[in-house]
């Protein structure tokens, strides 16, 4: 009975992405079943300029944000390390981005950019995907330096070695998972993200989900499933290569 | 010590993301509209001079057809009756308040005045009025709709991962685990319109589930464009979100308390009800709270699959962003639901808290 149940939800949790792969190789444009395999949908998205256009500026948009959210967040999970006791303070504040529902701050950053000028270039969007981004990496990196022990930073600088160095050659060969996976995240995220995209994009910046938003409302064809699809086994490729363990224990933090 | 560390992250998050959710609050509770649309009337106002001579010079602008539609909202009619006065403007003569009298009944009405002068004040809580003074009006039931749904929705998910989620710690076979774990982490990880483009497929009129139901011979069903599909689709892209929570939890009860239970005599169902479900209760809270922040800020599953008229608060707040351009009131919207949020964030941190203390 509980098996039975519980089978139930997996094949519903399942179901939508085989049938968004199978449909995608499928060359009825109406989403008929039965029809012969193709790669045609494919082939016409990777044609079509404007998806092109939109996956580049996903990627450079993905790309940026993830540089800067490890650039701030490494250094912010070494000090939450430190100073454990301002731990829960300062991680209720990071967290916030992800917690509260995107509408707000996209509301927030609309009329906060809109005041300042920015709203012409793509640094109003990285800026925001950046501090969007900022929560994953800090809660990887610090679940594993939690396992880091401390004494080793202090016995390599009483051997002579700089901090740098020992950042480089002690702490961060082992906490490179987590910064990875932090990485991986954070790309997935920005990559993924769309409400905060749809406010602050403009004609020149627009994204993939933006892009693959307004033709779904628009007239849907199969090009949006290949798009889909790719994206899922890309997903599909994150979640194998990092240890699934690994992934477990960040989601339920 | 090495407090250089943190301050890149404080720095990023109070400017770029404090200041702007401060600076919408704001917002909510300030208004520029007449001033920037009627400055002279709004100059009038505030030193008592001649309002109605204000009023029409600022008519003659160009710039106030930019007001119309705002203070619609506010007096229902006044987008005609500006309209047609902005038409016929040259006619007015000094005095301009017995001009504008004799032009439209309505200038006498007081009400149209005070709302005027109302609108002029930098400090206002009309927006907030608009949506809290009648319980029947279209901001309310919209706040009302999605708290309701939102509760409903969450309802169906926890009670559908609480008994999944116990399945989960039960599989012994590791490869079993390994896919049944993997099912629920694949939808986690995708992106979240693939995986509505696949809700699409399904449900649509011609979609996949209906060709299915013909085929077997029945008649087609409505799927989405109703109250249905933001079911499917709200339930299915929340379900890991809340089975995660409810299995970590679970994971850690050890078989030992159970068999206790049932060794004092208790069965099963009074061993569920005093030993194992109490300790699964707060992973249960969590998912509940975690699952309910989220379903109150969905746009993009119910503008799919919930058909054109809005069912949440979120598709409110962007139409009257993007179409009624009334910027206060979508401010106003948005205030109301991160308070919202915030009340859950911080029942969410306690909860957690006293966990940890225990």
């Amino acid at each position: 009975m509980l098996k039975f149940f519980s089978y139930n939800v997996f094949c519903f949790l399942l179901l939508p992405i085989i049938v968004v792969i199978y449909m995608s190789f499928n060359s009825n444009a109406y989403f008929m079943l039965g029809n012969d395999l193709s790669i045609q949908w494919y082939k016409e998205l990777f044609t079509t300029p404007v998806w092109i256009s939109t996956f580049k500026n996903s990627l450079m948009l993905a790309t940026v944000s993830t540089f800067f959210s490890l650039l701030i967040g490494i250094p912010a999970a070494l000090w939450l390390r430190i100073n454990s006791k301002y731990e829960s303070m300062i991680m209720s504040l990071v967290l916030s981005p992800i917690i509260i529902p995107p509408i707000i701050a996209a509301i927030g950053w609309f009329f906060f950019y809109s005041k300042l000028n920015m709203n012409n270039s793509m640094v109003n969007m990285v800026l925001s995907h950046t501090i969007l981004s900022i929560p994953f990496v800090v809660i990887s990196v610090l679940t594993s330096l939690k396992q880091y022990n401390l004494s080793l930073t202090k016995s390599s600088l009483l051997c002579g070695a700089s901090q740098f160095e020992t950042f480089m050659y002690i702490t961060f060969p082992q906490i490179k998972l987590g910064i990875f996976t932090g990485a991986l995240l954070s790309f997935m995220n920005s990559f993924d993200e769309f409400i905060v995209a749809m406010f602050l994009s403009n004609h020149n910046t627009r994204t993939v989900p933006l892009q693959l938003w307004s033709s779904m409302r628009e007239n849907i064809s199969p090009v949006v499933l290949a798009i889909a699809s790719i994206l899922i086994m890309v997903s599909f490729v994150f979640l194998l290569l990092s240890n699934t363990k690994y992934f477990r224990g960040i989601n339920v933090e | 010590m090495k407090n250089f560390l943190i301050y890149p992250l404080l720095l990023l998050l109070g400017i770029f993301f404090v200041i702007p959710i401060g600076n919408m609050l704001l917002y909510s509770v300030y208004n520029t509209k007449v001033e920037t649309h009627l400055p002279k009337t709004a100059n009038a106002f505030k030193e008592n001079k001649d309002v109605y001579e204000a009023y029409v010079l600022d008519l003659k602008d160009e710039n106030s057809i930019g007001i119309v539609n705002y203070l619609n909202h506010y007096y229902s009619g006044s987008r005609g009756l500006i309209l047609k006065t902005r038409n016929n403007i040259e006619q007015f003569q000094p005095p301009y308040k017995q001009s504008l009298e004799e032009f439209d009944e309505r200038y006498k009405d007081s009400k149209f005045w005070s709302m005027l002068e109302n609108e002029t004040h930098a400090f206002t809580l009309e927006n907030y009025k608009m949506i809290f003074s009648q319980f029947d009006s279209v901001y309310f039931q919209i706040l009302y709709q999605t708290i309701y749904l939102g509760i409903c929705i969450t309802c169906i998910t926890v009670l559908i991962s609480y008994p999944t989620a116990y399945y989960l710690t039960t599989i012994k076979n590791r490869w079993l685990f390994l896919i049944c774990i993997f099912s629920v982490l694949l939808p986690f990880f995708t992106s979240y319109l693939s995986r509505l483009v696949a809700w699409l497929v399904l449900l649509q009129n011609n979609g996949l589930i209906n060709q299915f139901i013909e085929y077997i011979g029945l008649s087609k069903i409505a799927l989405m464009n109703n109250t249905l599909g933001i079911f499917i689709g709200s339930i299915y892209v929340l379900l890991p979100l809340a089975i995660l929570p409810i299995y970590t939890t679970m994971k850690k009860i050890k078989n030992e308390y159970y068999k206790t239970g049932q060794i004092l005599g208790g069965n099963k169902i009074q061993v569920f009800r005093y030993v194992y479900f109490p300790m699964t209760a707060i992973g249960v809270y969590n998912a509940v709270i975690l699952v309910f922040m989220s379903v109150i800020g969905f746009y993009l599953t119910p503008a799919l699959l919930g058909g054109s008229k809005g069912k949440f608060i979120a598709e409110q707040i962007v139409y009257n962003i993007e179409q009624t351009l009334n910027w206060g009131l979508a401010t106003a919207l948005t205030s109301t639901l991160f308070f919202i949020v915030m009340l859950l964030f911080g029942v969410y941190t306690k909860l957690n808290r006293g966990i940890i203390h225990a």
